[in-house]
């Protein structure tokens, strides 16, 4: 007996050293693989709302500062008459945060130990980092469309798995809006948002994410809550979203015009002059 | 008094205890659990050693062995049942971390070592030598004169922000970062935000492929040292759109899009920071496969600042000619005597800047 005790303690001993490399047990987190796909909610369609239950082109209840409003209205009547308003992902900039998680496009997230990401493919490949390391908020913080991330995973049951991922993100550039409404966030990019993503407790296949806004174009926060369904299918086809092919608008002093069918230029709307062509001999 | 409730095993702690239990005849400490089951608690901080703590049930371990009279006397503990439990507990810890330690670590920021040349042993341009046939030749050609007489770009896709797609994403423009997981790596290409999926879960081509820039890619690791750790992920790539180039003096890939890229990806046998692409390209432009080896090395500290191809693009391209719009938004020529767009379609009289 004594001698199996000393083998059993010698094998602890070898199985210590060959499990010292760090270990990353993916039971320990909630099984969030696949491809999710943002459920919407209001059934009279059109492009998905920031907040899902409410119609997308409307104020959607946002809290907005009377500055804003007035800014949400100006831009709702340039797009009545062909402009982009105040649009900014009609010239292919990155949607950001608050928008990316609208998911145009079905959205894949990669949990690792420290870093859990997010990717939605829509207007450009946006690849949200969310830090879970530990790490505190940087000094200086390289402003991002979509911003910087930092999370934490939480046992909310006390059964030792990973239910829960609360995050606070800051640390952006702009313009961004809550979505292709055009529904503006303040341009001083200092948007804090605050998520908590967690599955469904009744179906795994159901991911939530309440995420609350704290913008200076809000009167106050404001929170909404979105969801997302897995795909069954486990080997889900991911279609690449390319926003410059046959991106047919060009912006020229400020202004959008359209490029017609054989690569000339267009106006987008009725009466609008040509751009001026001083800089080019006459 | 028998003990209830689980134990907790601390790996880290286990060879303590696993010493001192041969010195001391004293049973486990007792740590209350909500519940009975073996479960791992990996560390929260990225790229430490893992001190799992490992919870097993206490019907695991058996119960001492009753007092015998032997040479030292004295009751024994049951040291073979306690150590096979750390045992276990220890199996079940390494499980996980063995998973991960079997593939080699890529993570980091991975920065392209040399230039954006596609073969940077050679210089760029025409000193590529790319395996062209007689048509792409002549393509090529074209392009590279477009750029000398006017700087022009009508050639070169991405400057209209249309992603670089394979081969030309693993120039790696812009940092690369790697994330292995089981069934995928995925490559973070951070230029025009590309990303890479290479499927190691086993499957097949499938019958239909949907076309991107980026290709769908299957790959298998490999472990060629025989130390029962993966070292090389071989790497097939196909199902393209197009138009593709291999880099930005324009050399051309087939229109057809039938490329087929094959890769072995391997860390550098003596410096852990350095990735080696050994690239082969097979395409209908080309006379023979033409095979690279791309090099990137891992930065100490990684930064990632976002790219974004589309702010601040100051080209646009209208009825097949290249133009710049200025800082104030005014469109000017990019090349001198250029003339203006032809404003064909607006309706005003006399402001088609020809007169």
């Amino acid at each position: 007996m004594r001698c199996s005790a000393g083998f059993a303690i010698a094998t602890c001993t070898v199985l210590l050293a060959a499990g010292s490399a760090r270990a990353f047990d993916d039971a320990q987190y909630p099984d969030l693989h696949g491809q999710w796909i943002g459920v919407r909610e209001n059934p009279r369609g059109a492009q998905p709302s920031f907040d899902p239950p409410q119609l997308w082109g409307t104020t959607q209840s946002a809290p907005l500062t009377p500055e804003y409003e007035a800014m949400f209205k100006a831009n709702l009547e340039d797009q009545k008459i062909g402009g982009q308003g105040t649009n900014a992902t009609s010239t292919c900039l990155a949607p950001g945060m608050p928008m990316v998680m609208n998911a145009h496009s079905p959205m894949e997230i990669i949990v690792l130990p420290d870093t859990t990401y997010i990717r939605v493919d829509h207007i450009r490949d946006t690849h949200r980092r969310i830090y879970t390391d530990g790490r505190d908020w940087p000094q200086d913080m390289v402003p991002g469309f979509d911003g910087y991330s930092i999370g934490r995973w939480i046992d909310t049951k006390g059964d030792g798995r990973y239910d829960v991922l609360e995050v606070e993100t800051r640390g952006f550039k702009g313009p961004r809006s809550y979505d292709a409404s055009g529904l503006p966030l303040h341009r001083d990019n200092q948007s804090i948002f605050k998520e908590r993503i967690y599955l469904d407790a009744a179906n795994p296949n159901l991911l939530h994410d309440d995420l609350t806004v704290i913008d200076h174009g809000l009167t106050r926060p404001w929170t909404v809550h979105k969801s997302y369904r897995r795909n069954p299918d486990p080997r889900p086809i991911w279609i690449e979203y390319v926003c410059a092919e046959g991106q047919q608008l060009v912006w020229i002093e400020n202004t959008s015009y359209m490029l017609s069918a054989d690569g000339y230029l267009m106006p987008t709307h009725k009466g609008q002059t040509p751009p001026d062509l001083k800089y080019f001999k006459k | 008094m028998r003990r209830e409730g689980p134990i907790i095993v601390c790996p880290g702690q286990a060879a303590n205890w696993a010493r001192s239990l041969l010195r001391a005849k004293s049973g486990l400490p007792d740590f209350a659990t909500k519940r009975g089951r073996s479960r791992i608690y990996p560390t929260s901080t990225g790229g430490g050693l893992g001190r799992g703590v490992v919870v097993v049930p206490r019907s695991l371990v058996a119960p001492p062995s009753p007092p015998h009279k032997g040479a030292g006397g004295g009751p024994r503990p049951a040291l073979s049942s306690i150590a096979l439990v750390i045992a276990a507990a220890l199996l079940l810890s390494s499980t996980a971390s063995a998973q991960e330690s079997k593939y080699p670590n890529l993570r980091g920021q991975w920065e392209r070592s040399g230039p954006v040349a596609w073969d940077t042993k050679k210089p760029p341009g025409r000193g590529q030598q790319a395996p062209l046939n007689a048509e792409y030749q002549t393509r090529y050609d074209a392009s590279l004169a477009e750029e000398a007489k006017s700087g022009g770009q009508t050639y070169n896709p991405q400057v209209r922000c249309v992603p670089p797609g394979m081969p030309r994403a693993m120039i790696g423009y812009e940092p690369i970062e790697i994330l292995v997981t089981p069934d995928i790596t995925y490559m973070r290409l951070h230029f025009m935000g590309e990303f890479r999926r290479i499927y190691t879960d086993g499957r097949d081509w499938p019958a239909h492929l949907a076309p991107t820039y980026i290709g769908t890619s299957i790959g298998h690791w490999i472990d060629t040292a025989g130390s029962g750790r993966y070292d090389t992920l071989e790497v097939e790539t196909r199902g393209f759109k197009g138009p593709r180039l291999i880099e930005n003096t324009g050399i051309p890939l087939h229109l057809d899009n039938q490329t087929i890229i094959k890769e072995r990806i391997h860390l550098d046998a003596t410096d852990a920071n350095l990735l080696h692409d050994d690239v082969t390209l097979i395409d209908d432009a080309f006379t023979r496969p033409w095979t690279v080896t791309r090099d990137f090395r891992r930065r100490p500290q990684a930064v990632w600042i976002e790219y974004l191809c589309s702010e601040n693009n100051n080209l646009v391209i209208i009825g097949g000619e290249s133009y710049f719009v200025r800082e104030d938004g005014y469109l000017m020529p990019m090349g001198k005597g250029q003339r203006p767009p032809d404003l064909r379609n607006f309706a005003q009289p006399g402001t088609t800047g020809r007169e």
